[in-house]
């Protein structure tokens, strides 16, 4: 390949390489947990479509279009989980001296970079049932819209505590430079 | 200097013309509130002068009422004043609120003239702070000087603190007076190029799209079929969908281009745009006239563009996005400048980015899998969805379009494979782009603050890869380049973002 850069100080072949990185996977009880999440949200839809339809029979006067249609929810939730088992073997992150990368995706790979000193500041959050098997997600947060924010799910509160401080220690100490 | 300030540590009320917009704000909340109750009532049979109208009316007053007393206290209940901290807002009528701005969270501050406060010589004053979702303060109405001293006044403070952190002082205070510098001022003789050279075509579409939505709501109340109507005396003209589609067309472009240059004098009358030492400064409008000042580190990307009728009158329309403050937030984040020269344009590339000069850049193309796959999408699917329905319907217009498309689509995705060209510097990136309308996007790598690299199933057997680049001010694409040079981009922006001390927004 014809080098992209003349820049005779900085060899770019030697500039760190993303590629290189030692990919941390997410915790292995987060994919159950998030199927279980994904699936009482989809028995709750049914159940709110079938309340509306149990309580004002005239909306579809015939049993088997209720049923499709329930069916057909089913059938959306059962194509999200199976992606979302082929999918979780491709989450990953990575944290650097100098910033924090996630990838993920099965159809469209994605990898984001993210440097510690454009963050503003980062969040963990954890859903009822997270918490109860003690999982987290970290959000971090840059300027300007939130385009290029970044979430990592199914971390261990712990671990996710520990790369928020982390982060913190990083963005204080740019900031004082 | 110190003096002129002494007044506004005083708390004071706004103008008496705020009460007008607090009346306006009511009345919009309240409507936004009960408009479909509104319609309801409207629409619905009823016969006159029955107990449902008088109650009508009597709402209808009391409402008035409300609100008329409420603005009056909201005016009189509200005072602003600034202290050593920062800017200071009390108000509330039923319960108070007591805001404090520190200098150091206020990002932005741009005056704005509706037309009813041109009329008083006031001014409305909305200041932009980081950090929280509810960033925008404004106060409605205060005269043109004091909300300048204000400005002043928090922007010094706002200077004072960095040199408190310990940045170069003695370089900071000499900058402080210096004339801004007019770059730009458009005449109505600019203002009509600038009009006429606004993309009629897309506006076309959109008046067309809401002509017909309009069109059939009429339909609806008249019980008529307009749209039959006007296709059928159409058709008495030419003959067929396709030249009585083109008439129509023709019809809303030149609609078009008259409501566009009416909504650029409006937008852009006496534009007026200054470089000032710390950023740039753009006066506009007619009705409302607005003033938005920019300042330079908060300057993410730059862009400028051209079309055909443009490239006729040699001009260009720059776009300068900047960091949008708080959280979540789009509106206010890009500053057009329409009708600007090339020198005009080079000026403000090279003021804002001074580095730009010393710098030599490589030119990379896209990948040519890019025309293949696109062709697919927009060319080859749309071709047999209008194939399958001339097998249905036998229609000859579906025929044409299913010949058509493809070679457009092919034609179209040529051209833009050729023009495209992003742009390797040692401190920039540059992409050039577009069919008709050529734009040019350059940003600095230090002001990055995320990096992604996107390959779909197809792109991770060919090796290739989108990558895309976020900044706080937006994000660019570049589509189906090679995985290794995308990932040796990406590892030499992380190193130029990574070893950067300065400041980017």
């Amino acid at each position: 390949m014809e080098p992209i850069f003349t820049n005779e100080q900085i060899q770019v072949e030697e500039l760190p390489h993303v590629e290189e990185v030692l990919w941390v996977p997410l915790q292995k009880k987060y994919l159950p947990i998030s199927l279980l999440s994904t699936w009482i949200f989809g028995f709750v839809l049914c159940g709110i479509f079938l309340a509306f339809n149990f309580f004002r029979k005239n909306i579809f006067d015939e049993y088997w279009i209720v049923w499709a249609v329930v069916g057909g929810i089913l059938f959306l939730f059962v194509l999200i989980s199976i992606l979302s088992i082929l999918g979780f073997r491709h989450k990953a992150y990575a944290i650097r001296e100098h910033d924090i990368l996630f990838k993920t995706g099965l159809i469209f790979r994605r990898t984001t970079a993210l440097p510690f000193n454009r963050v503003q500041h980062s969040e963990i959050n954890q859903g009822p049932i997270e918490r109860n098997f003690d999982l987290a997600q970290l959000e971090i947060f840059t300027a300007g819209g939130s385009q290029s924010d970044l979430t990592i799910p199914g971390l261990l509160n712990e671990e996710a505590q520990r790369i928020k401080a982390f982060i913190m220690e990083k963005t204080r100490t740019n900031h004082e430079e | 200097m110190k003096n002129n300030y002494e007044s506004l540590y005083q708390p004071k009320r706004q103008s008496p013309v705020a009460i007008f917009m607090f009346i306006y704000t009511f009345l919009r909340r309240f409507i936004r509130l009960v408009f479909p109750l509104i319609i309801i009532l409207f629409m619905g049979n009823r016969d006159k002068g029955s107990i449902l109208d008088a109650s009508i009316g009597g709402v209808a007053v009391v409402i008035s009422a409300y609100t008329l007393i409420m603005s009056i206290l909201s005016y009189f209940r509200y005072y602003y004043f600034l202290d050593e901290d920062g800017l200071n807002i009390h108000s509330g009528v039923l319960s108070r609120k007591k805001l404090n701005i520190p200098f150091e969270r206020i990002q932005n501050i741009n005056f704005e003239q509706k037309i009813i406060h041109q009329f008083f010589n006031v001014v409305s004053l909305e200041i932009d702070t980081a950090g929280s979702s509810k960033s925008e303060i404004k106060i409605e109405a205060l005269p043109k000087s004091e909300a300048e001293a204000i400005r002043d006044f928090i922007l010094e403070k706002k200077k004072n603190i960095i040199a408190e952190s310990g940045e170069d002082a003695v370089e900071l205070q000499e900058e402080i007076k210096e004339p801004d510098q007019l770059l730009l001022s458009l005449n109505p003789f600019d203002l009509m190029k600038v009009g006429v050279s606004q993309n009629h075509i897309r506006t076309a579409f959109i008046i067309m799209g809401i002509g017909f939505s309009f069109m059939s709501q009429i339909e609806d109340a008249l019980d008529l079929d307009v749209v039959d109507i006007a296709t059928e005396n159409v058709e008495k003209v030419g003959s067929g969908f396709f030249p009585a589609f083109i008439l129509v067309f023709i019809f809303f472009l030149f609609i078009s281009f008259f409501v566009t240059l009416i909504r650029t004098v409006l937008k852009h009358f006496n534009l007026k745009f200054f470089k000032s030492k710390e950023g740039y400064k753009l006066t506009s409008g007619l009705i409302t006239r607005q003033e938005v000042a920019l300042r330079k580190e908060k300057v993410q990307i730059i862009k400028w563009s051209d079309n055909p009728i443009r490239r006729l009158f040699k001009i260009f329309t720059l776009e300068i996005k900047q960091a949008a403050a708080g959280v979540g937030r789009r509106r206010g984040q890009s500053v057009e400048v329409p009708g600007c020269y090339k020198n005009q344009v080079d000026e403000v590339v090279q003021s804002c980015f001074p580095e730009i000069l010393n710098d030599s850049f490589k030119e990379h193309e896209l990948h040519y899998a890019y025309v293949i796959r696109r062709f697919i999408y927009q060319g080859l699917l749309p071709a047999a969805i209008m194939a399958v329905i001339y097998a249905i319907s036998y229609k000859m217009n579906f025929l044409i379009l299913a010949i058509v498309i493809p070679f457009l689509s092919f034609a179209l995705l040529t051209v833009y494979y050729r023009k495209y060209r992003w742009m390797v510097g040692e401190e920039f990136l540059k992409i050039k782009k577009g069919i008709f309308s050529i734009s040019y996007s350059l940003l600095p790598y230090y002001k990055i603050q995320a990096v992604e690299i996107i390959q779909t199933i197809y792109q991770r057997r060919k090796g290739l890869a989108n990558l895309q680049i976020f900044t706080a001010g937006g994000s660019v694409t570049i589509p189906y380049i090679e995985l290794e040079k995308s990932e040796t981009l990406r590892n030499y922006i992380l190193f130029k973002v990574e070893s950067s001390k300065r400041t980017w927004m």
